[in-house]
C-alpha cells in the first residue's frame, strides 16, 4: 500500500472506488492566506540541499551538443509518496564515462534533497534528457535515458536503485534523442516508447561555423544537417522492447525534433504524439487504432498561423481555453513565437496573437513548457524555461540574450494570458539558459512546483506560493502493466464548464513530471461530486464524491463503470 | 566628384568605392565622403567596414539626420537594432521624417517591442498617411497584439490605396481568418494569388479558411499546392543568405528578384533588380524584368 495513504481512509471513499490521500498542506510553513503578498514562487534551491549544476564540456569548438541539454524527471524513486529528482548529465564530449558526467538522483528525506546513488542509472553517456515510468508493471517508477549516442533504460528495484536493463531489451537508439514520451500506443496493456531524434551529427566532421555579420565561432543551424529519424518501440509486456517504428506506420520521418507530448487529442481513446521539430514542420501523430498517421499540416499544427515552420522546443498539451478542448502549445526559437494551437471541430488554429502570446515569447527562446493550474484558480496558466542557445547571441543581435528570463503567464479563464511581473516570481524571471522545466507537487499542497535546469549552470526547485484557490489531486492506478494509468484521461464538470486532464509521462522538453493529477477549483470548496475516468484500455468509470483540498488515488475497476464518452 | 555622385546614385557601389578612397586620402575630414563610402560599402555588402565610415560621417557633423540613417541601416543590417535606435532617435531629433519613424518601428519589432513600434508608426501615418509599407506594418502589429479588428481595418485602408496589392490582400484575410469570418478571408486570400500565385501564406491561409468552411478537400488540394512553392521560399533563404556572402552575384540577384516578384514584393524586387542594373544594365532580359518589376509595384504599390 501506498504508505502516504491515510490509515483513517474513510469507508465511503473507498465504497466509492476511491481513496483520500491526506494533504500535506497543512504541514507547510506558508499557507494560501500568507501567499497573497508574497510572490508566486519562492526559490527553495538552496534549503532543500539541491546542489547539482550540469556540464556541457564546452571547448570552444562549439559542437552542438553541447547546447541543448539536458533534462530530467521528477518521479517518486523509492515509493515513499514523495517526489524525488533524476537530473541527466552531460559532461565532456565526446563522452568519456568520466565521473562528472554520471547523472544524478535527489531522494527526499527530511524535507531536503539528498543525493542518492542511483546505481547504473548513474548513466555516463552525454545525456539530453529522461523519461519515467513503470514500464515494467512491477509498481516502481523507471527510468528511460536520451542521449547523444546510445539510450538505455534503468529498472528500479523498488527502492530507487536502478539497474541498466540487459542488452537486448531494444529500445537502445543509438542517434542523438532529445525527448521521449511513453504511452500505451497499441492499447495492450503495456507502455510504448516513441523517442525523437534530432539530427545526425559527426562530431569530427562538424563544420566551424560563422556569420557574414561576426566572425566568430557560433553553434551551427540544424540545417546543415540531415535529420535522424523518430523511432517508436514496442513494448513485449515485460520492460523489453523492439523496434516498432514501421509497424506504427512511422518510417521514413524527416523531422528534426526536440519535444513530445503524447495526448489523446480527438479523444477517441487512443493517445496520440505531437512532436515538435526543429525548423521542420512538427509532427502530429494520429493514432488511428495502434496505427499512427501524421496529420499536422492538415490539421493546422504543422506550421504557424501564417504557414512557416518553426524552431520548435518544447511542447504541451492542455486546455487553455477553457472549453474542454486539449490545446497545444509550442516553444521556438527568438524571433519566433511560442505558438499555442486551440482546438477546433477539425483540428487546430493558430491562437497565439489573440491568447497574447506574441510579445511576451518573440524576444526570447522558450524551451521547457507547461500550461498548469499555477494559483488553482480553474484555468491552465504557462511556465516557460528561456535560454538561448547560441552564447553569443548577441553579436548577431544586440536586443538578444543567452541568458534570457523565465516566463509566468497567468490565464484569464478565457485563455487570453499575461505576463506576470518578474518581481512576483521569486527569482524564475532571472535570466538565466534554461532548458527543462520539471513540474509537479514538491510538498503536497495541491500547487505544482518548479524544477528548471541550466545548460552549463545549476539546477533550481521553485516552490509555488501564490495566492491559490482550492483543488482536486488525483493519483491514478491501472490495471495490468501500466500502472501508473499513463495515458488516463479524467474530465468534470465544474461551474458550468469541463476541466480535463490527462496522465503523462512526457511533455515539455527533454523530461517527464509528476504524475498526478490536479484541478484547481477556486473558491468552491465543495466536494466534486462525479468525474469521469477513461482509462488507457479505454473502458470508462464515474468517482465520486471527491473532497477537495487533498490527492485521491483511484483504481481502474473501482469506479462505477459507464459506456457512454464524455460530453466535450 | 560629379562622377562619384553619379556611380552612388546609380548603385554603381564597384566604381564609387576607389574614387572615394582616393578622394578622402585627400581630404580625409570630409564627412560627406565618408557618408558616401559607408553607403557604397554597405550595398556592396562590406557592412562592418560601412559601419565605420559612417560613424566617422556622424562625428564630424551629427547634425546631419541622413547621415544617422544611414548608419541605423547598416547597425539594423548587422543585427545591432538597439544602436540602431539610438541613431534613428538622433536623426528624428533633426528631422521627424516618416522614414525615421518607419525604420525605427521596424528595429523595435525585432526587438519584440510591439507598442513603442506602434506608436512610432502612428506617427508615421500622421505624417504620412498614404505610407503603404507603414500601413502594413502597423497591421500586422495590431494583429500581433491580439487585436484582429485593428488590423483589418489597417488593411482596408492599405486596400484603399493599393487595391490589387497582395500583401495588403493577404493582411486583411489574415485578420478575417482570426475574426473567425472565413468566407471573407476567402475573397481576399484568392485575391492576393491572382495577383501573385507564389504568394505562399496567401495559399496556407486559404487552405487554413477552407478548413475552418468544412470544404477539407479544396483545402488539402491548396495545401499540396503551396507545398511545392516551399522550396522556391526557402530558395529566397539561400538565395538572400548566399547574397550577404557574394553581393555582387548577378545570377542569384536576378533569381532572387523573380522569386520575390511572383510572391508579390515588387519593391524588393524592384531594389534587387536596380543593383544588378548599375552593374549590367545594357542587359536586354533585365531590362524588361525591371519592366515588369517597375509594373508590379505601379499596380501592386501606386
Amino acid at each position: 500500500m501506498n504508505p502516504r495513504l491515510a490509515p483513517t481512509l474513510g469507508l465511503i471513499a473507498l465504497l466509492q472506488g476511491s481513496a483520500a490521500i491526506e494533504s500535506r498542506a497543512a504541514e507547510n510553513s506558508e499557507s494560501s492566506a500568507t501567499a497573497a503578498t508574497a510572490a508566486w514562487l519562492h526559490d527553495a534551491t538552496v534549503e532543500l540541499g539541491l546542489d547539482v549544476r550540469h556540464r556541457t564540456g564546452a571547448t570552444g569548438r562549439k559542437l552542438l551538443p553541447e547546447t541543448m541539454g539536458a533534462g530530467g524527471c521528477l518521479l517518486d524513486a523509492d515509493g515513499d509518496g514523495w517526489l524525488d529528482i533524476y537530473l541527466v548529465q552531460s559532461g565532456p564530449l565526446p563522452p568519456t564515462s568520466a565521473p562528472e558526467a554520471a547523472n544524478r538522483l535527489f531522494m527526499r528525506r527530511g524535507g531536503r534533497f539528498v543525493e542518492s546513488d542511483p546505481g547504473d542509472a548513474a548513466d555516463r553517456g552525454y545525456g539530453q534528457g529522461a523519461v519515467c515510468a513503470d514500464v515494467d508493471g512491477d509498481r516502481d517508477v523507471d527510468i528511460y535515458v536520451t542521449n547523444f549516442g546510445p539510450n538505455a533504460l534503468f529498472l528500479n528495484d523498488g527502492r530507487g536503485r536502478f539497474a541498466r536493463a540487459p542488452a537486448g531489451f531494444g529500445a537502445e537508439d543509438p542517434r542523438w534523442s532529445s525527448s521521449a514520451a511513453f504511452a500505451d500506443l497499441d492499447r495492450d496493456g503495456d507502455l510504448d516508447l516513441y523517442v525523437v531524434n534530432y539530427v545526425e551529427l559527426d562530431l569530427e566532421q562538424q563544420p566551424r561555423c560563422r556569420r557574414t555579420s561576426a566572425p566568430d565561432l557560433f553553434y551551427c543551424h540544424p540545417d546543415l544537417f540531415p535529420a535522424a529519424p523518430d523511432s517508436v518501440w514496442e513494448n513485449l509486456g515485460d520492460g523489453r522492447f523492439r523496434d516498432a517504428t514501421a509497424r506504427f506506420g512511422v518510417a521514413d520521418t524527416d523531422g528534426k525534433g526536440l519535444g513530445v507530448v503524447a495526448s489523446d487529442l480527438d479523444e477517441d481513446g487512443w493517445s496520440d504524439l505531437y512532436v515538435a521539430n526543429d525548423s521542420t514542420p512538427n509532427f502530429l501523430w494520429r493514432n488511428r487504432a495502434g496505427r499512427l498517421v501524421e496529420d499536422g499540416l492538415a490539421s493546422g499544427v504543422a506550421l504557424n498561423g501564417a504557414g512557416r515552420t518553426e524552431a520548435g522546443m518544447g511542447v504541451d498539451a492542455g486546455d487553455a481555453d477553457g472549453d474542454g478542448r486539449l490545446d497545444l502549445i509550442v516553444t521556438n526559437l527568438s524571433l519566433e513565437t511560442n505558438t499555442l494551437y486551440l482546438a477546433t471541430d477539425d483540428g487546430f488554429r493558430d491562437a497565439t496573437r489573440g491568447a497574447g502570446l506574441f510579445a511576451p515569447s518573440f524576444a526570447v527562446l522558450g524551451f521547457g513548457v507547461d500550461l498548469l493550474d499555477l494559483d488553482l484558480d480553474g484555468d491552465l496558466d504557462l511556465a516557460v524555461a528561456n535560454g538561448d542557445v547560441l552564447d553569443n547571441i548577441e553579436l548577431l543581435n544586440d536586443g538578444l540574450s543567452y541568458r534570457q528570463p523565465g516566463h509566468l503567464l497567468q490565464n484569464d479563464g478565457r485563455g487570453r494570458f499575461t505576463l506576470l511581473d518578474p518581481e512576483t516570481t521569486g527569482g524564475f524571471a532571472e535570466p538565466r539558459v534554461a532548458r527543462a522545466l520539471l513540474t509537479g507537487d514538491m510538498d503536497d499542497d495541491g500547487r505544482p512546483d518548479l524544477v528548471v535546469t541550466e545548460n552549463g549552470g545549476p539546477a533550481r526547485v521553485y516552490l509555488n506560493r501564490a495566492p491559490a484557490g482550492h483543488w482536486l489531486g488525483l493519483k491514478l492506478e491501472g490495471k495490468g502493466s501500466n500502472t501508473q494509468a499513463i495515458g488516463a484521461l479524467v474530465d468534470f464538470d465544474r461551474g458550468g464548464r469541463r476541466l480535463v486532464e490527462e496522465v503523462r509521462a512526457g511533455g515539455s522538453y527533454q523530461g517527464s513530471t509528476d504524475p498526478r493529477l490536479r484541478f484547481g477549483l477556486g473558491a468552491d470548496a465543495s466536494p466534486v461530486a462525479e468525474l469521469r475516468v477513461r482509462w488507457p484500455d479505454g473502458s470508462r468509470e464515474q468517482f465520486g464524491p471527491l473532497a477537495a483540498d487533498r490527492y485521491h488515488q483511484l483504481r481502474q475497476g473501482a469506479g462505477r463503470a459507464v459506456s457512454a464518452p464524455s460530453p466535450r | 566628384m560629379a562622377e562619384v555622385l553619379a556611380d552612388v546614385q546609380a548603385r554603381r557601389w564597384s566604381a564609387a568605392e576607389p574614387a572615394l578612397r582616393a578622394a578622402l586620402a585627400r581630404t580625409p575630414q570630409a564627412p560627406v565622403l565618408h557618408f558616401l563610402l559607408g553607403e557604397s560599402l554597405a550595398g556592396l555588402g562590406r557592412r562592418t567596414e560601412a559601419l565605420a565610415e559612417l560613424e566617422q560621417a556622424v562625428a564630424l557633423r551629427p547634425d546631419r539626420p541622413r547621415f544617422w540613417h544611414s548608419l541605423a541601416r547598416v547597425e539594423a543590417d548587422l543585427g545591432q537594432c538597439e544602436r540602431a535606435l539610438v541613431a534613428l532617435d538622433r536623426a528624428l531629433a533633426l528631422a521627424a521624417e516618416p522614414v525615421y519613424q518607419y525604420d525605427s518601428a521596424t528595429c523595435l519589432v525585432t526587438l519584440g517591442k510591439l507598442q513603442p513600434a506602434a506608436a512610432r508608426l502612428d506617427l508615421a501615418l500622421a505624417a504620412a498617411p498614404r505610407h503603404l509599407a507603414a500601413l502594413l506594418l502597423r497591421g500586422t502589429i495590431a494583429r500581433d497584439l491580439g487585436d484582429p479588428q485593428a488590423a483589418r481595418s489597417f488593411a482596408d485602408r492599405a486596400l484603399a490605396l493599393a487595391p490589387l496589392s497582395p500583401a495588403a490582400h493577404t493582411a486583411r484575410g489574415m485578420a478575417l481568418l482570426d475574426l473567425e469570418q472565413p468566407a471573407s478571408a476567402i475573397d481576399d486570400f484568392r485575391a492576393a494569388l491572382a495577383e501573385a500565385p507564389a504568394r505562399y501564406e496567401a495559399g496556407y491561409g486559404l487552405a487554413q479558411a477552407l478548413r475552418a468552411l468544412d470544404r477539407k478537400d479544396e483545402a488539402a488540394a491548396e495545401l499540396a499546392r503551396i507545398q511545392e512553392l516551399s522550396g522556391q521560399r526557402e530558395r529566397v533563404e539561400e538565395l538572400t543568405a548566399a547574397l550577404q556572402l557574394a553581393p555582387e552575384s548577378t545570377a542569384q540577384r536576378v533569381e532572387l528578384a523573380q522569386l520575390l516578384l511572383a510572391s508579390g514584393e515588387a519593391s524588393e524586387a524592384l531594389r534587387q533588380l536596380e543593383a544588378v542594373a548599375a552593374r549590367a544594365s545594357a542587359d536586354a532580359a533585365l531590362q524588361a524584368l525591371l519592366a515588369r518589376a517597375r509594373d508590379k509595384q505601379a499596380r501592386w504599390e501606386p
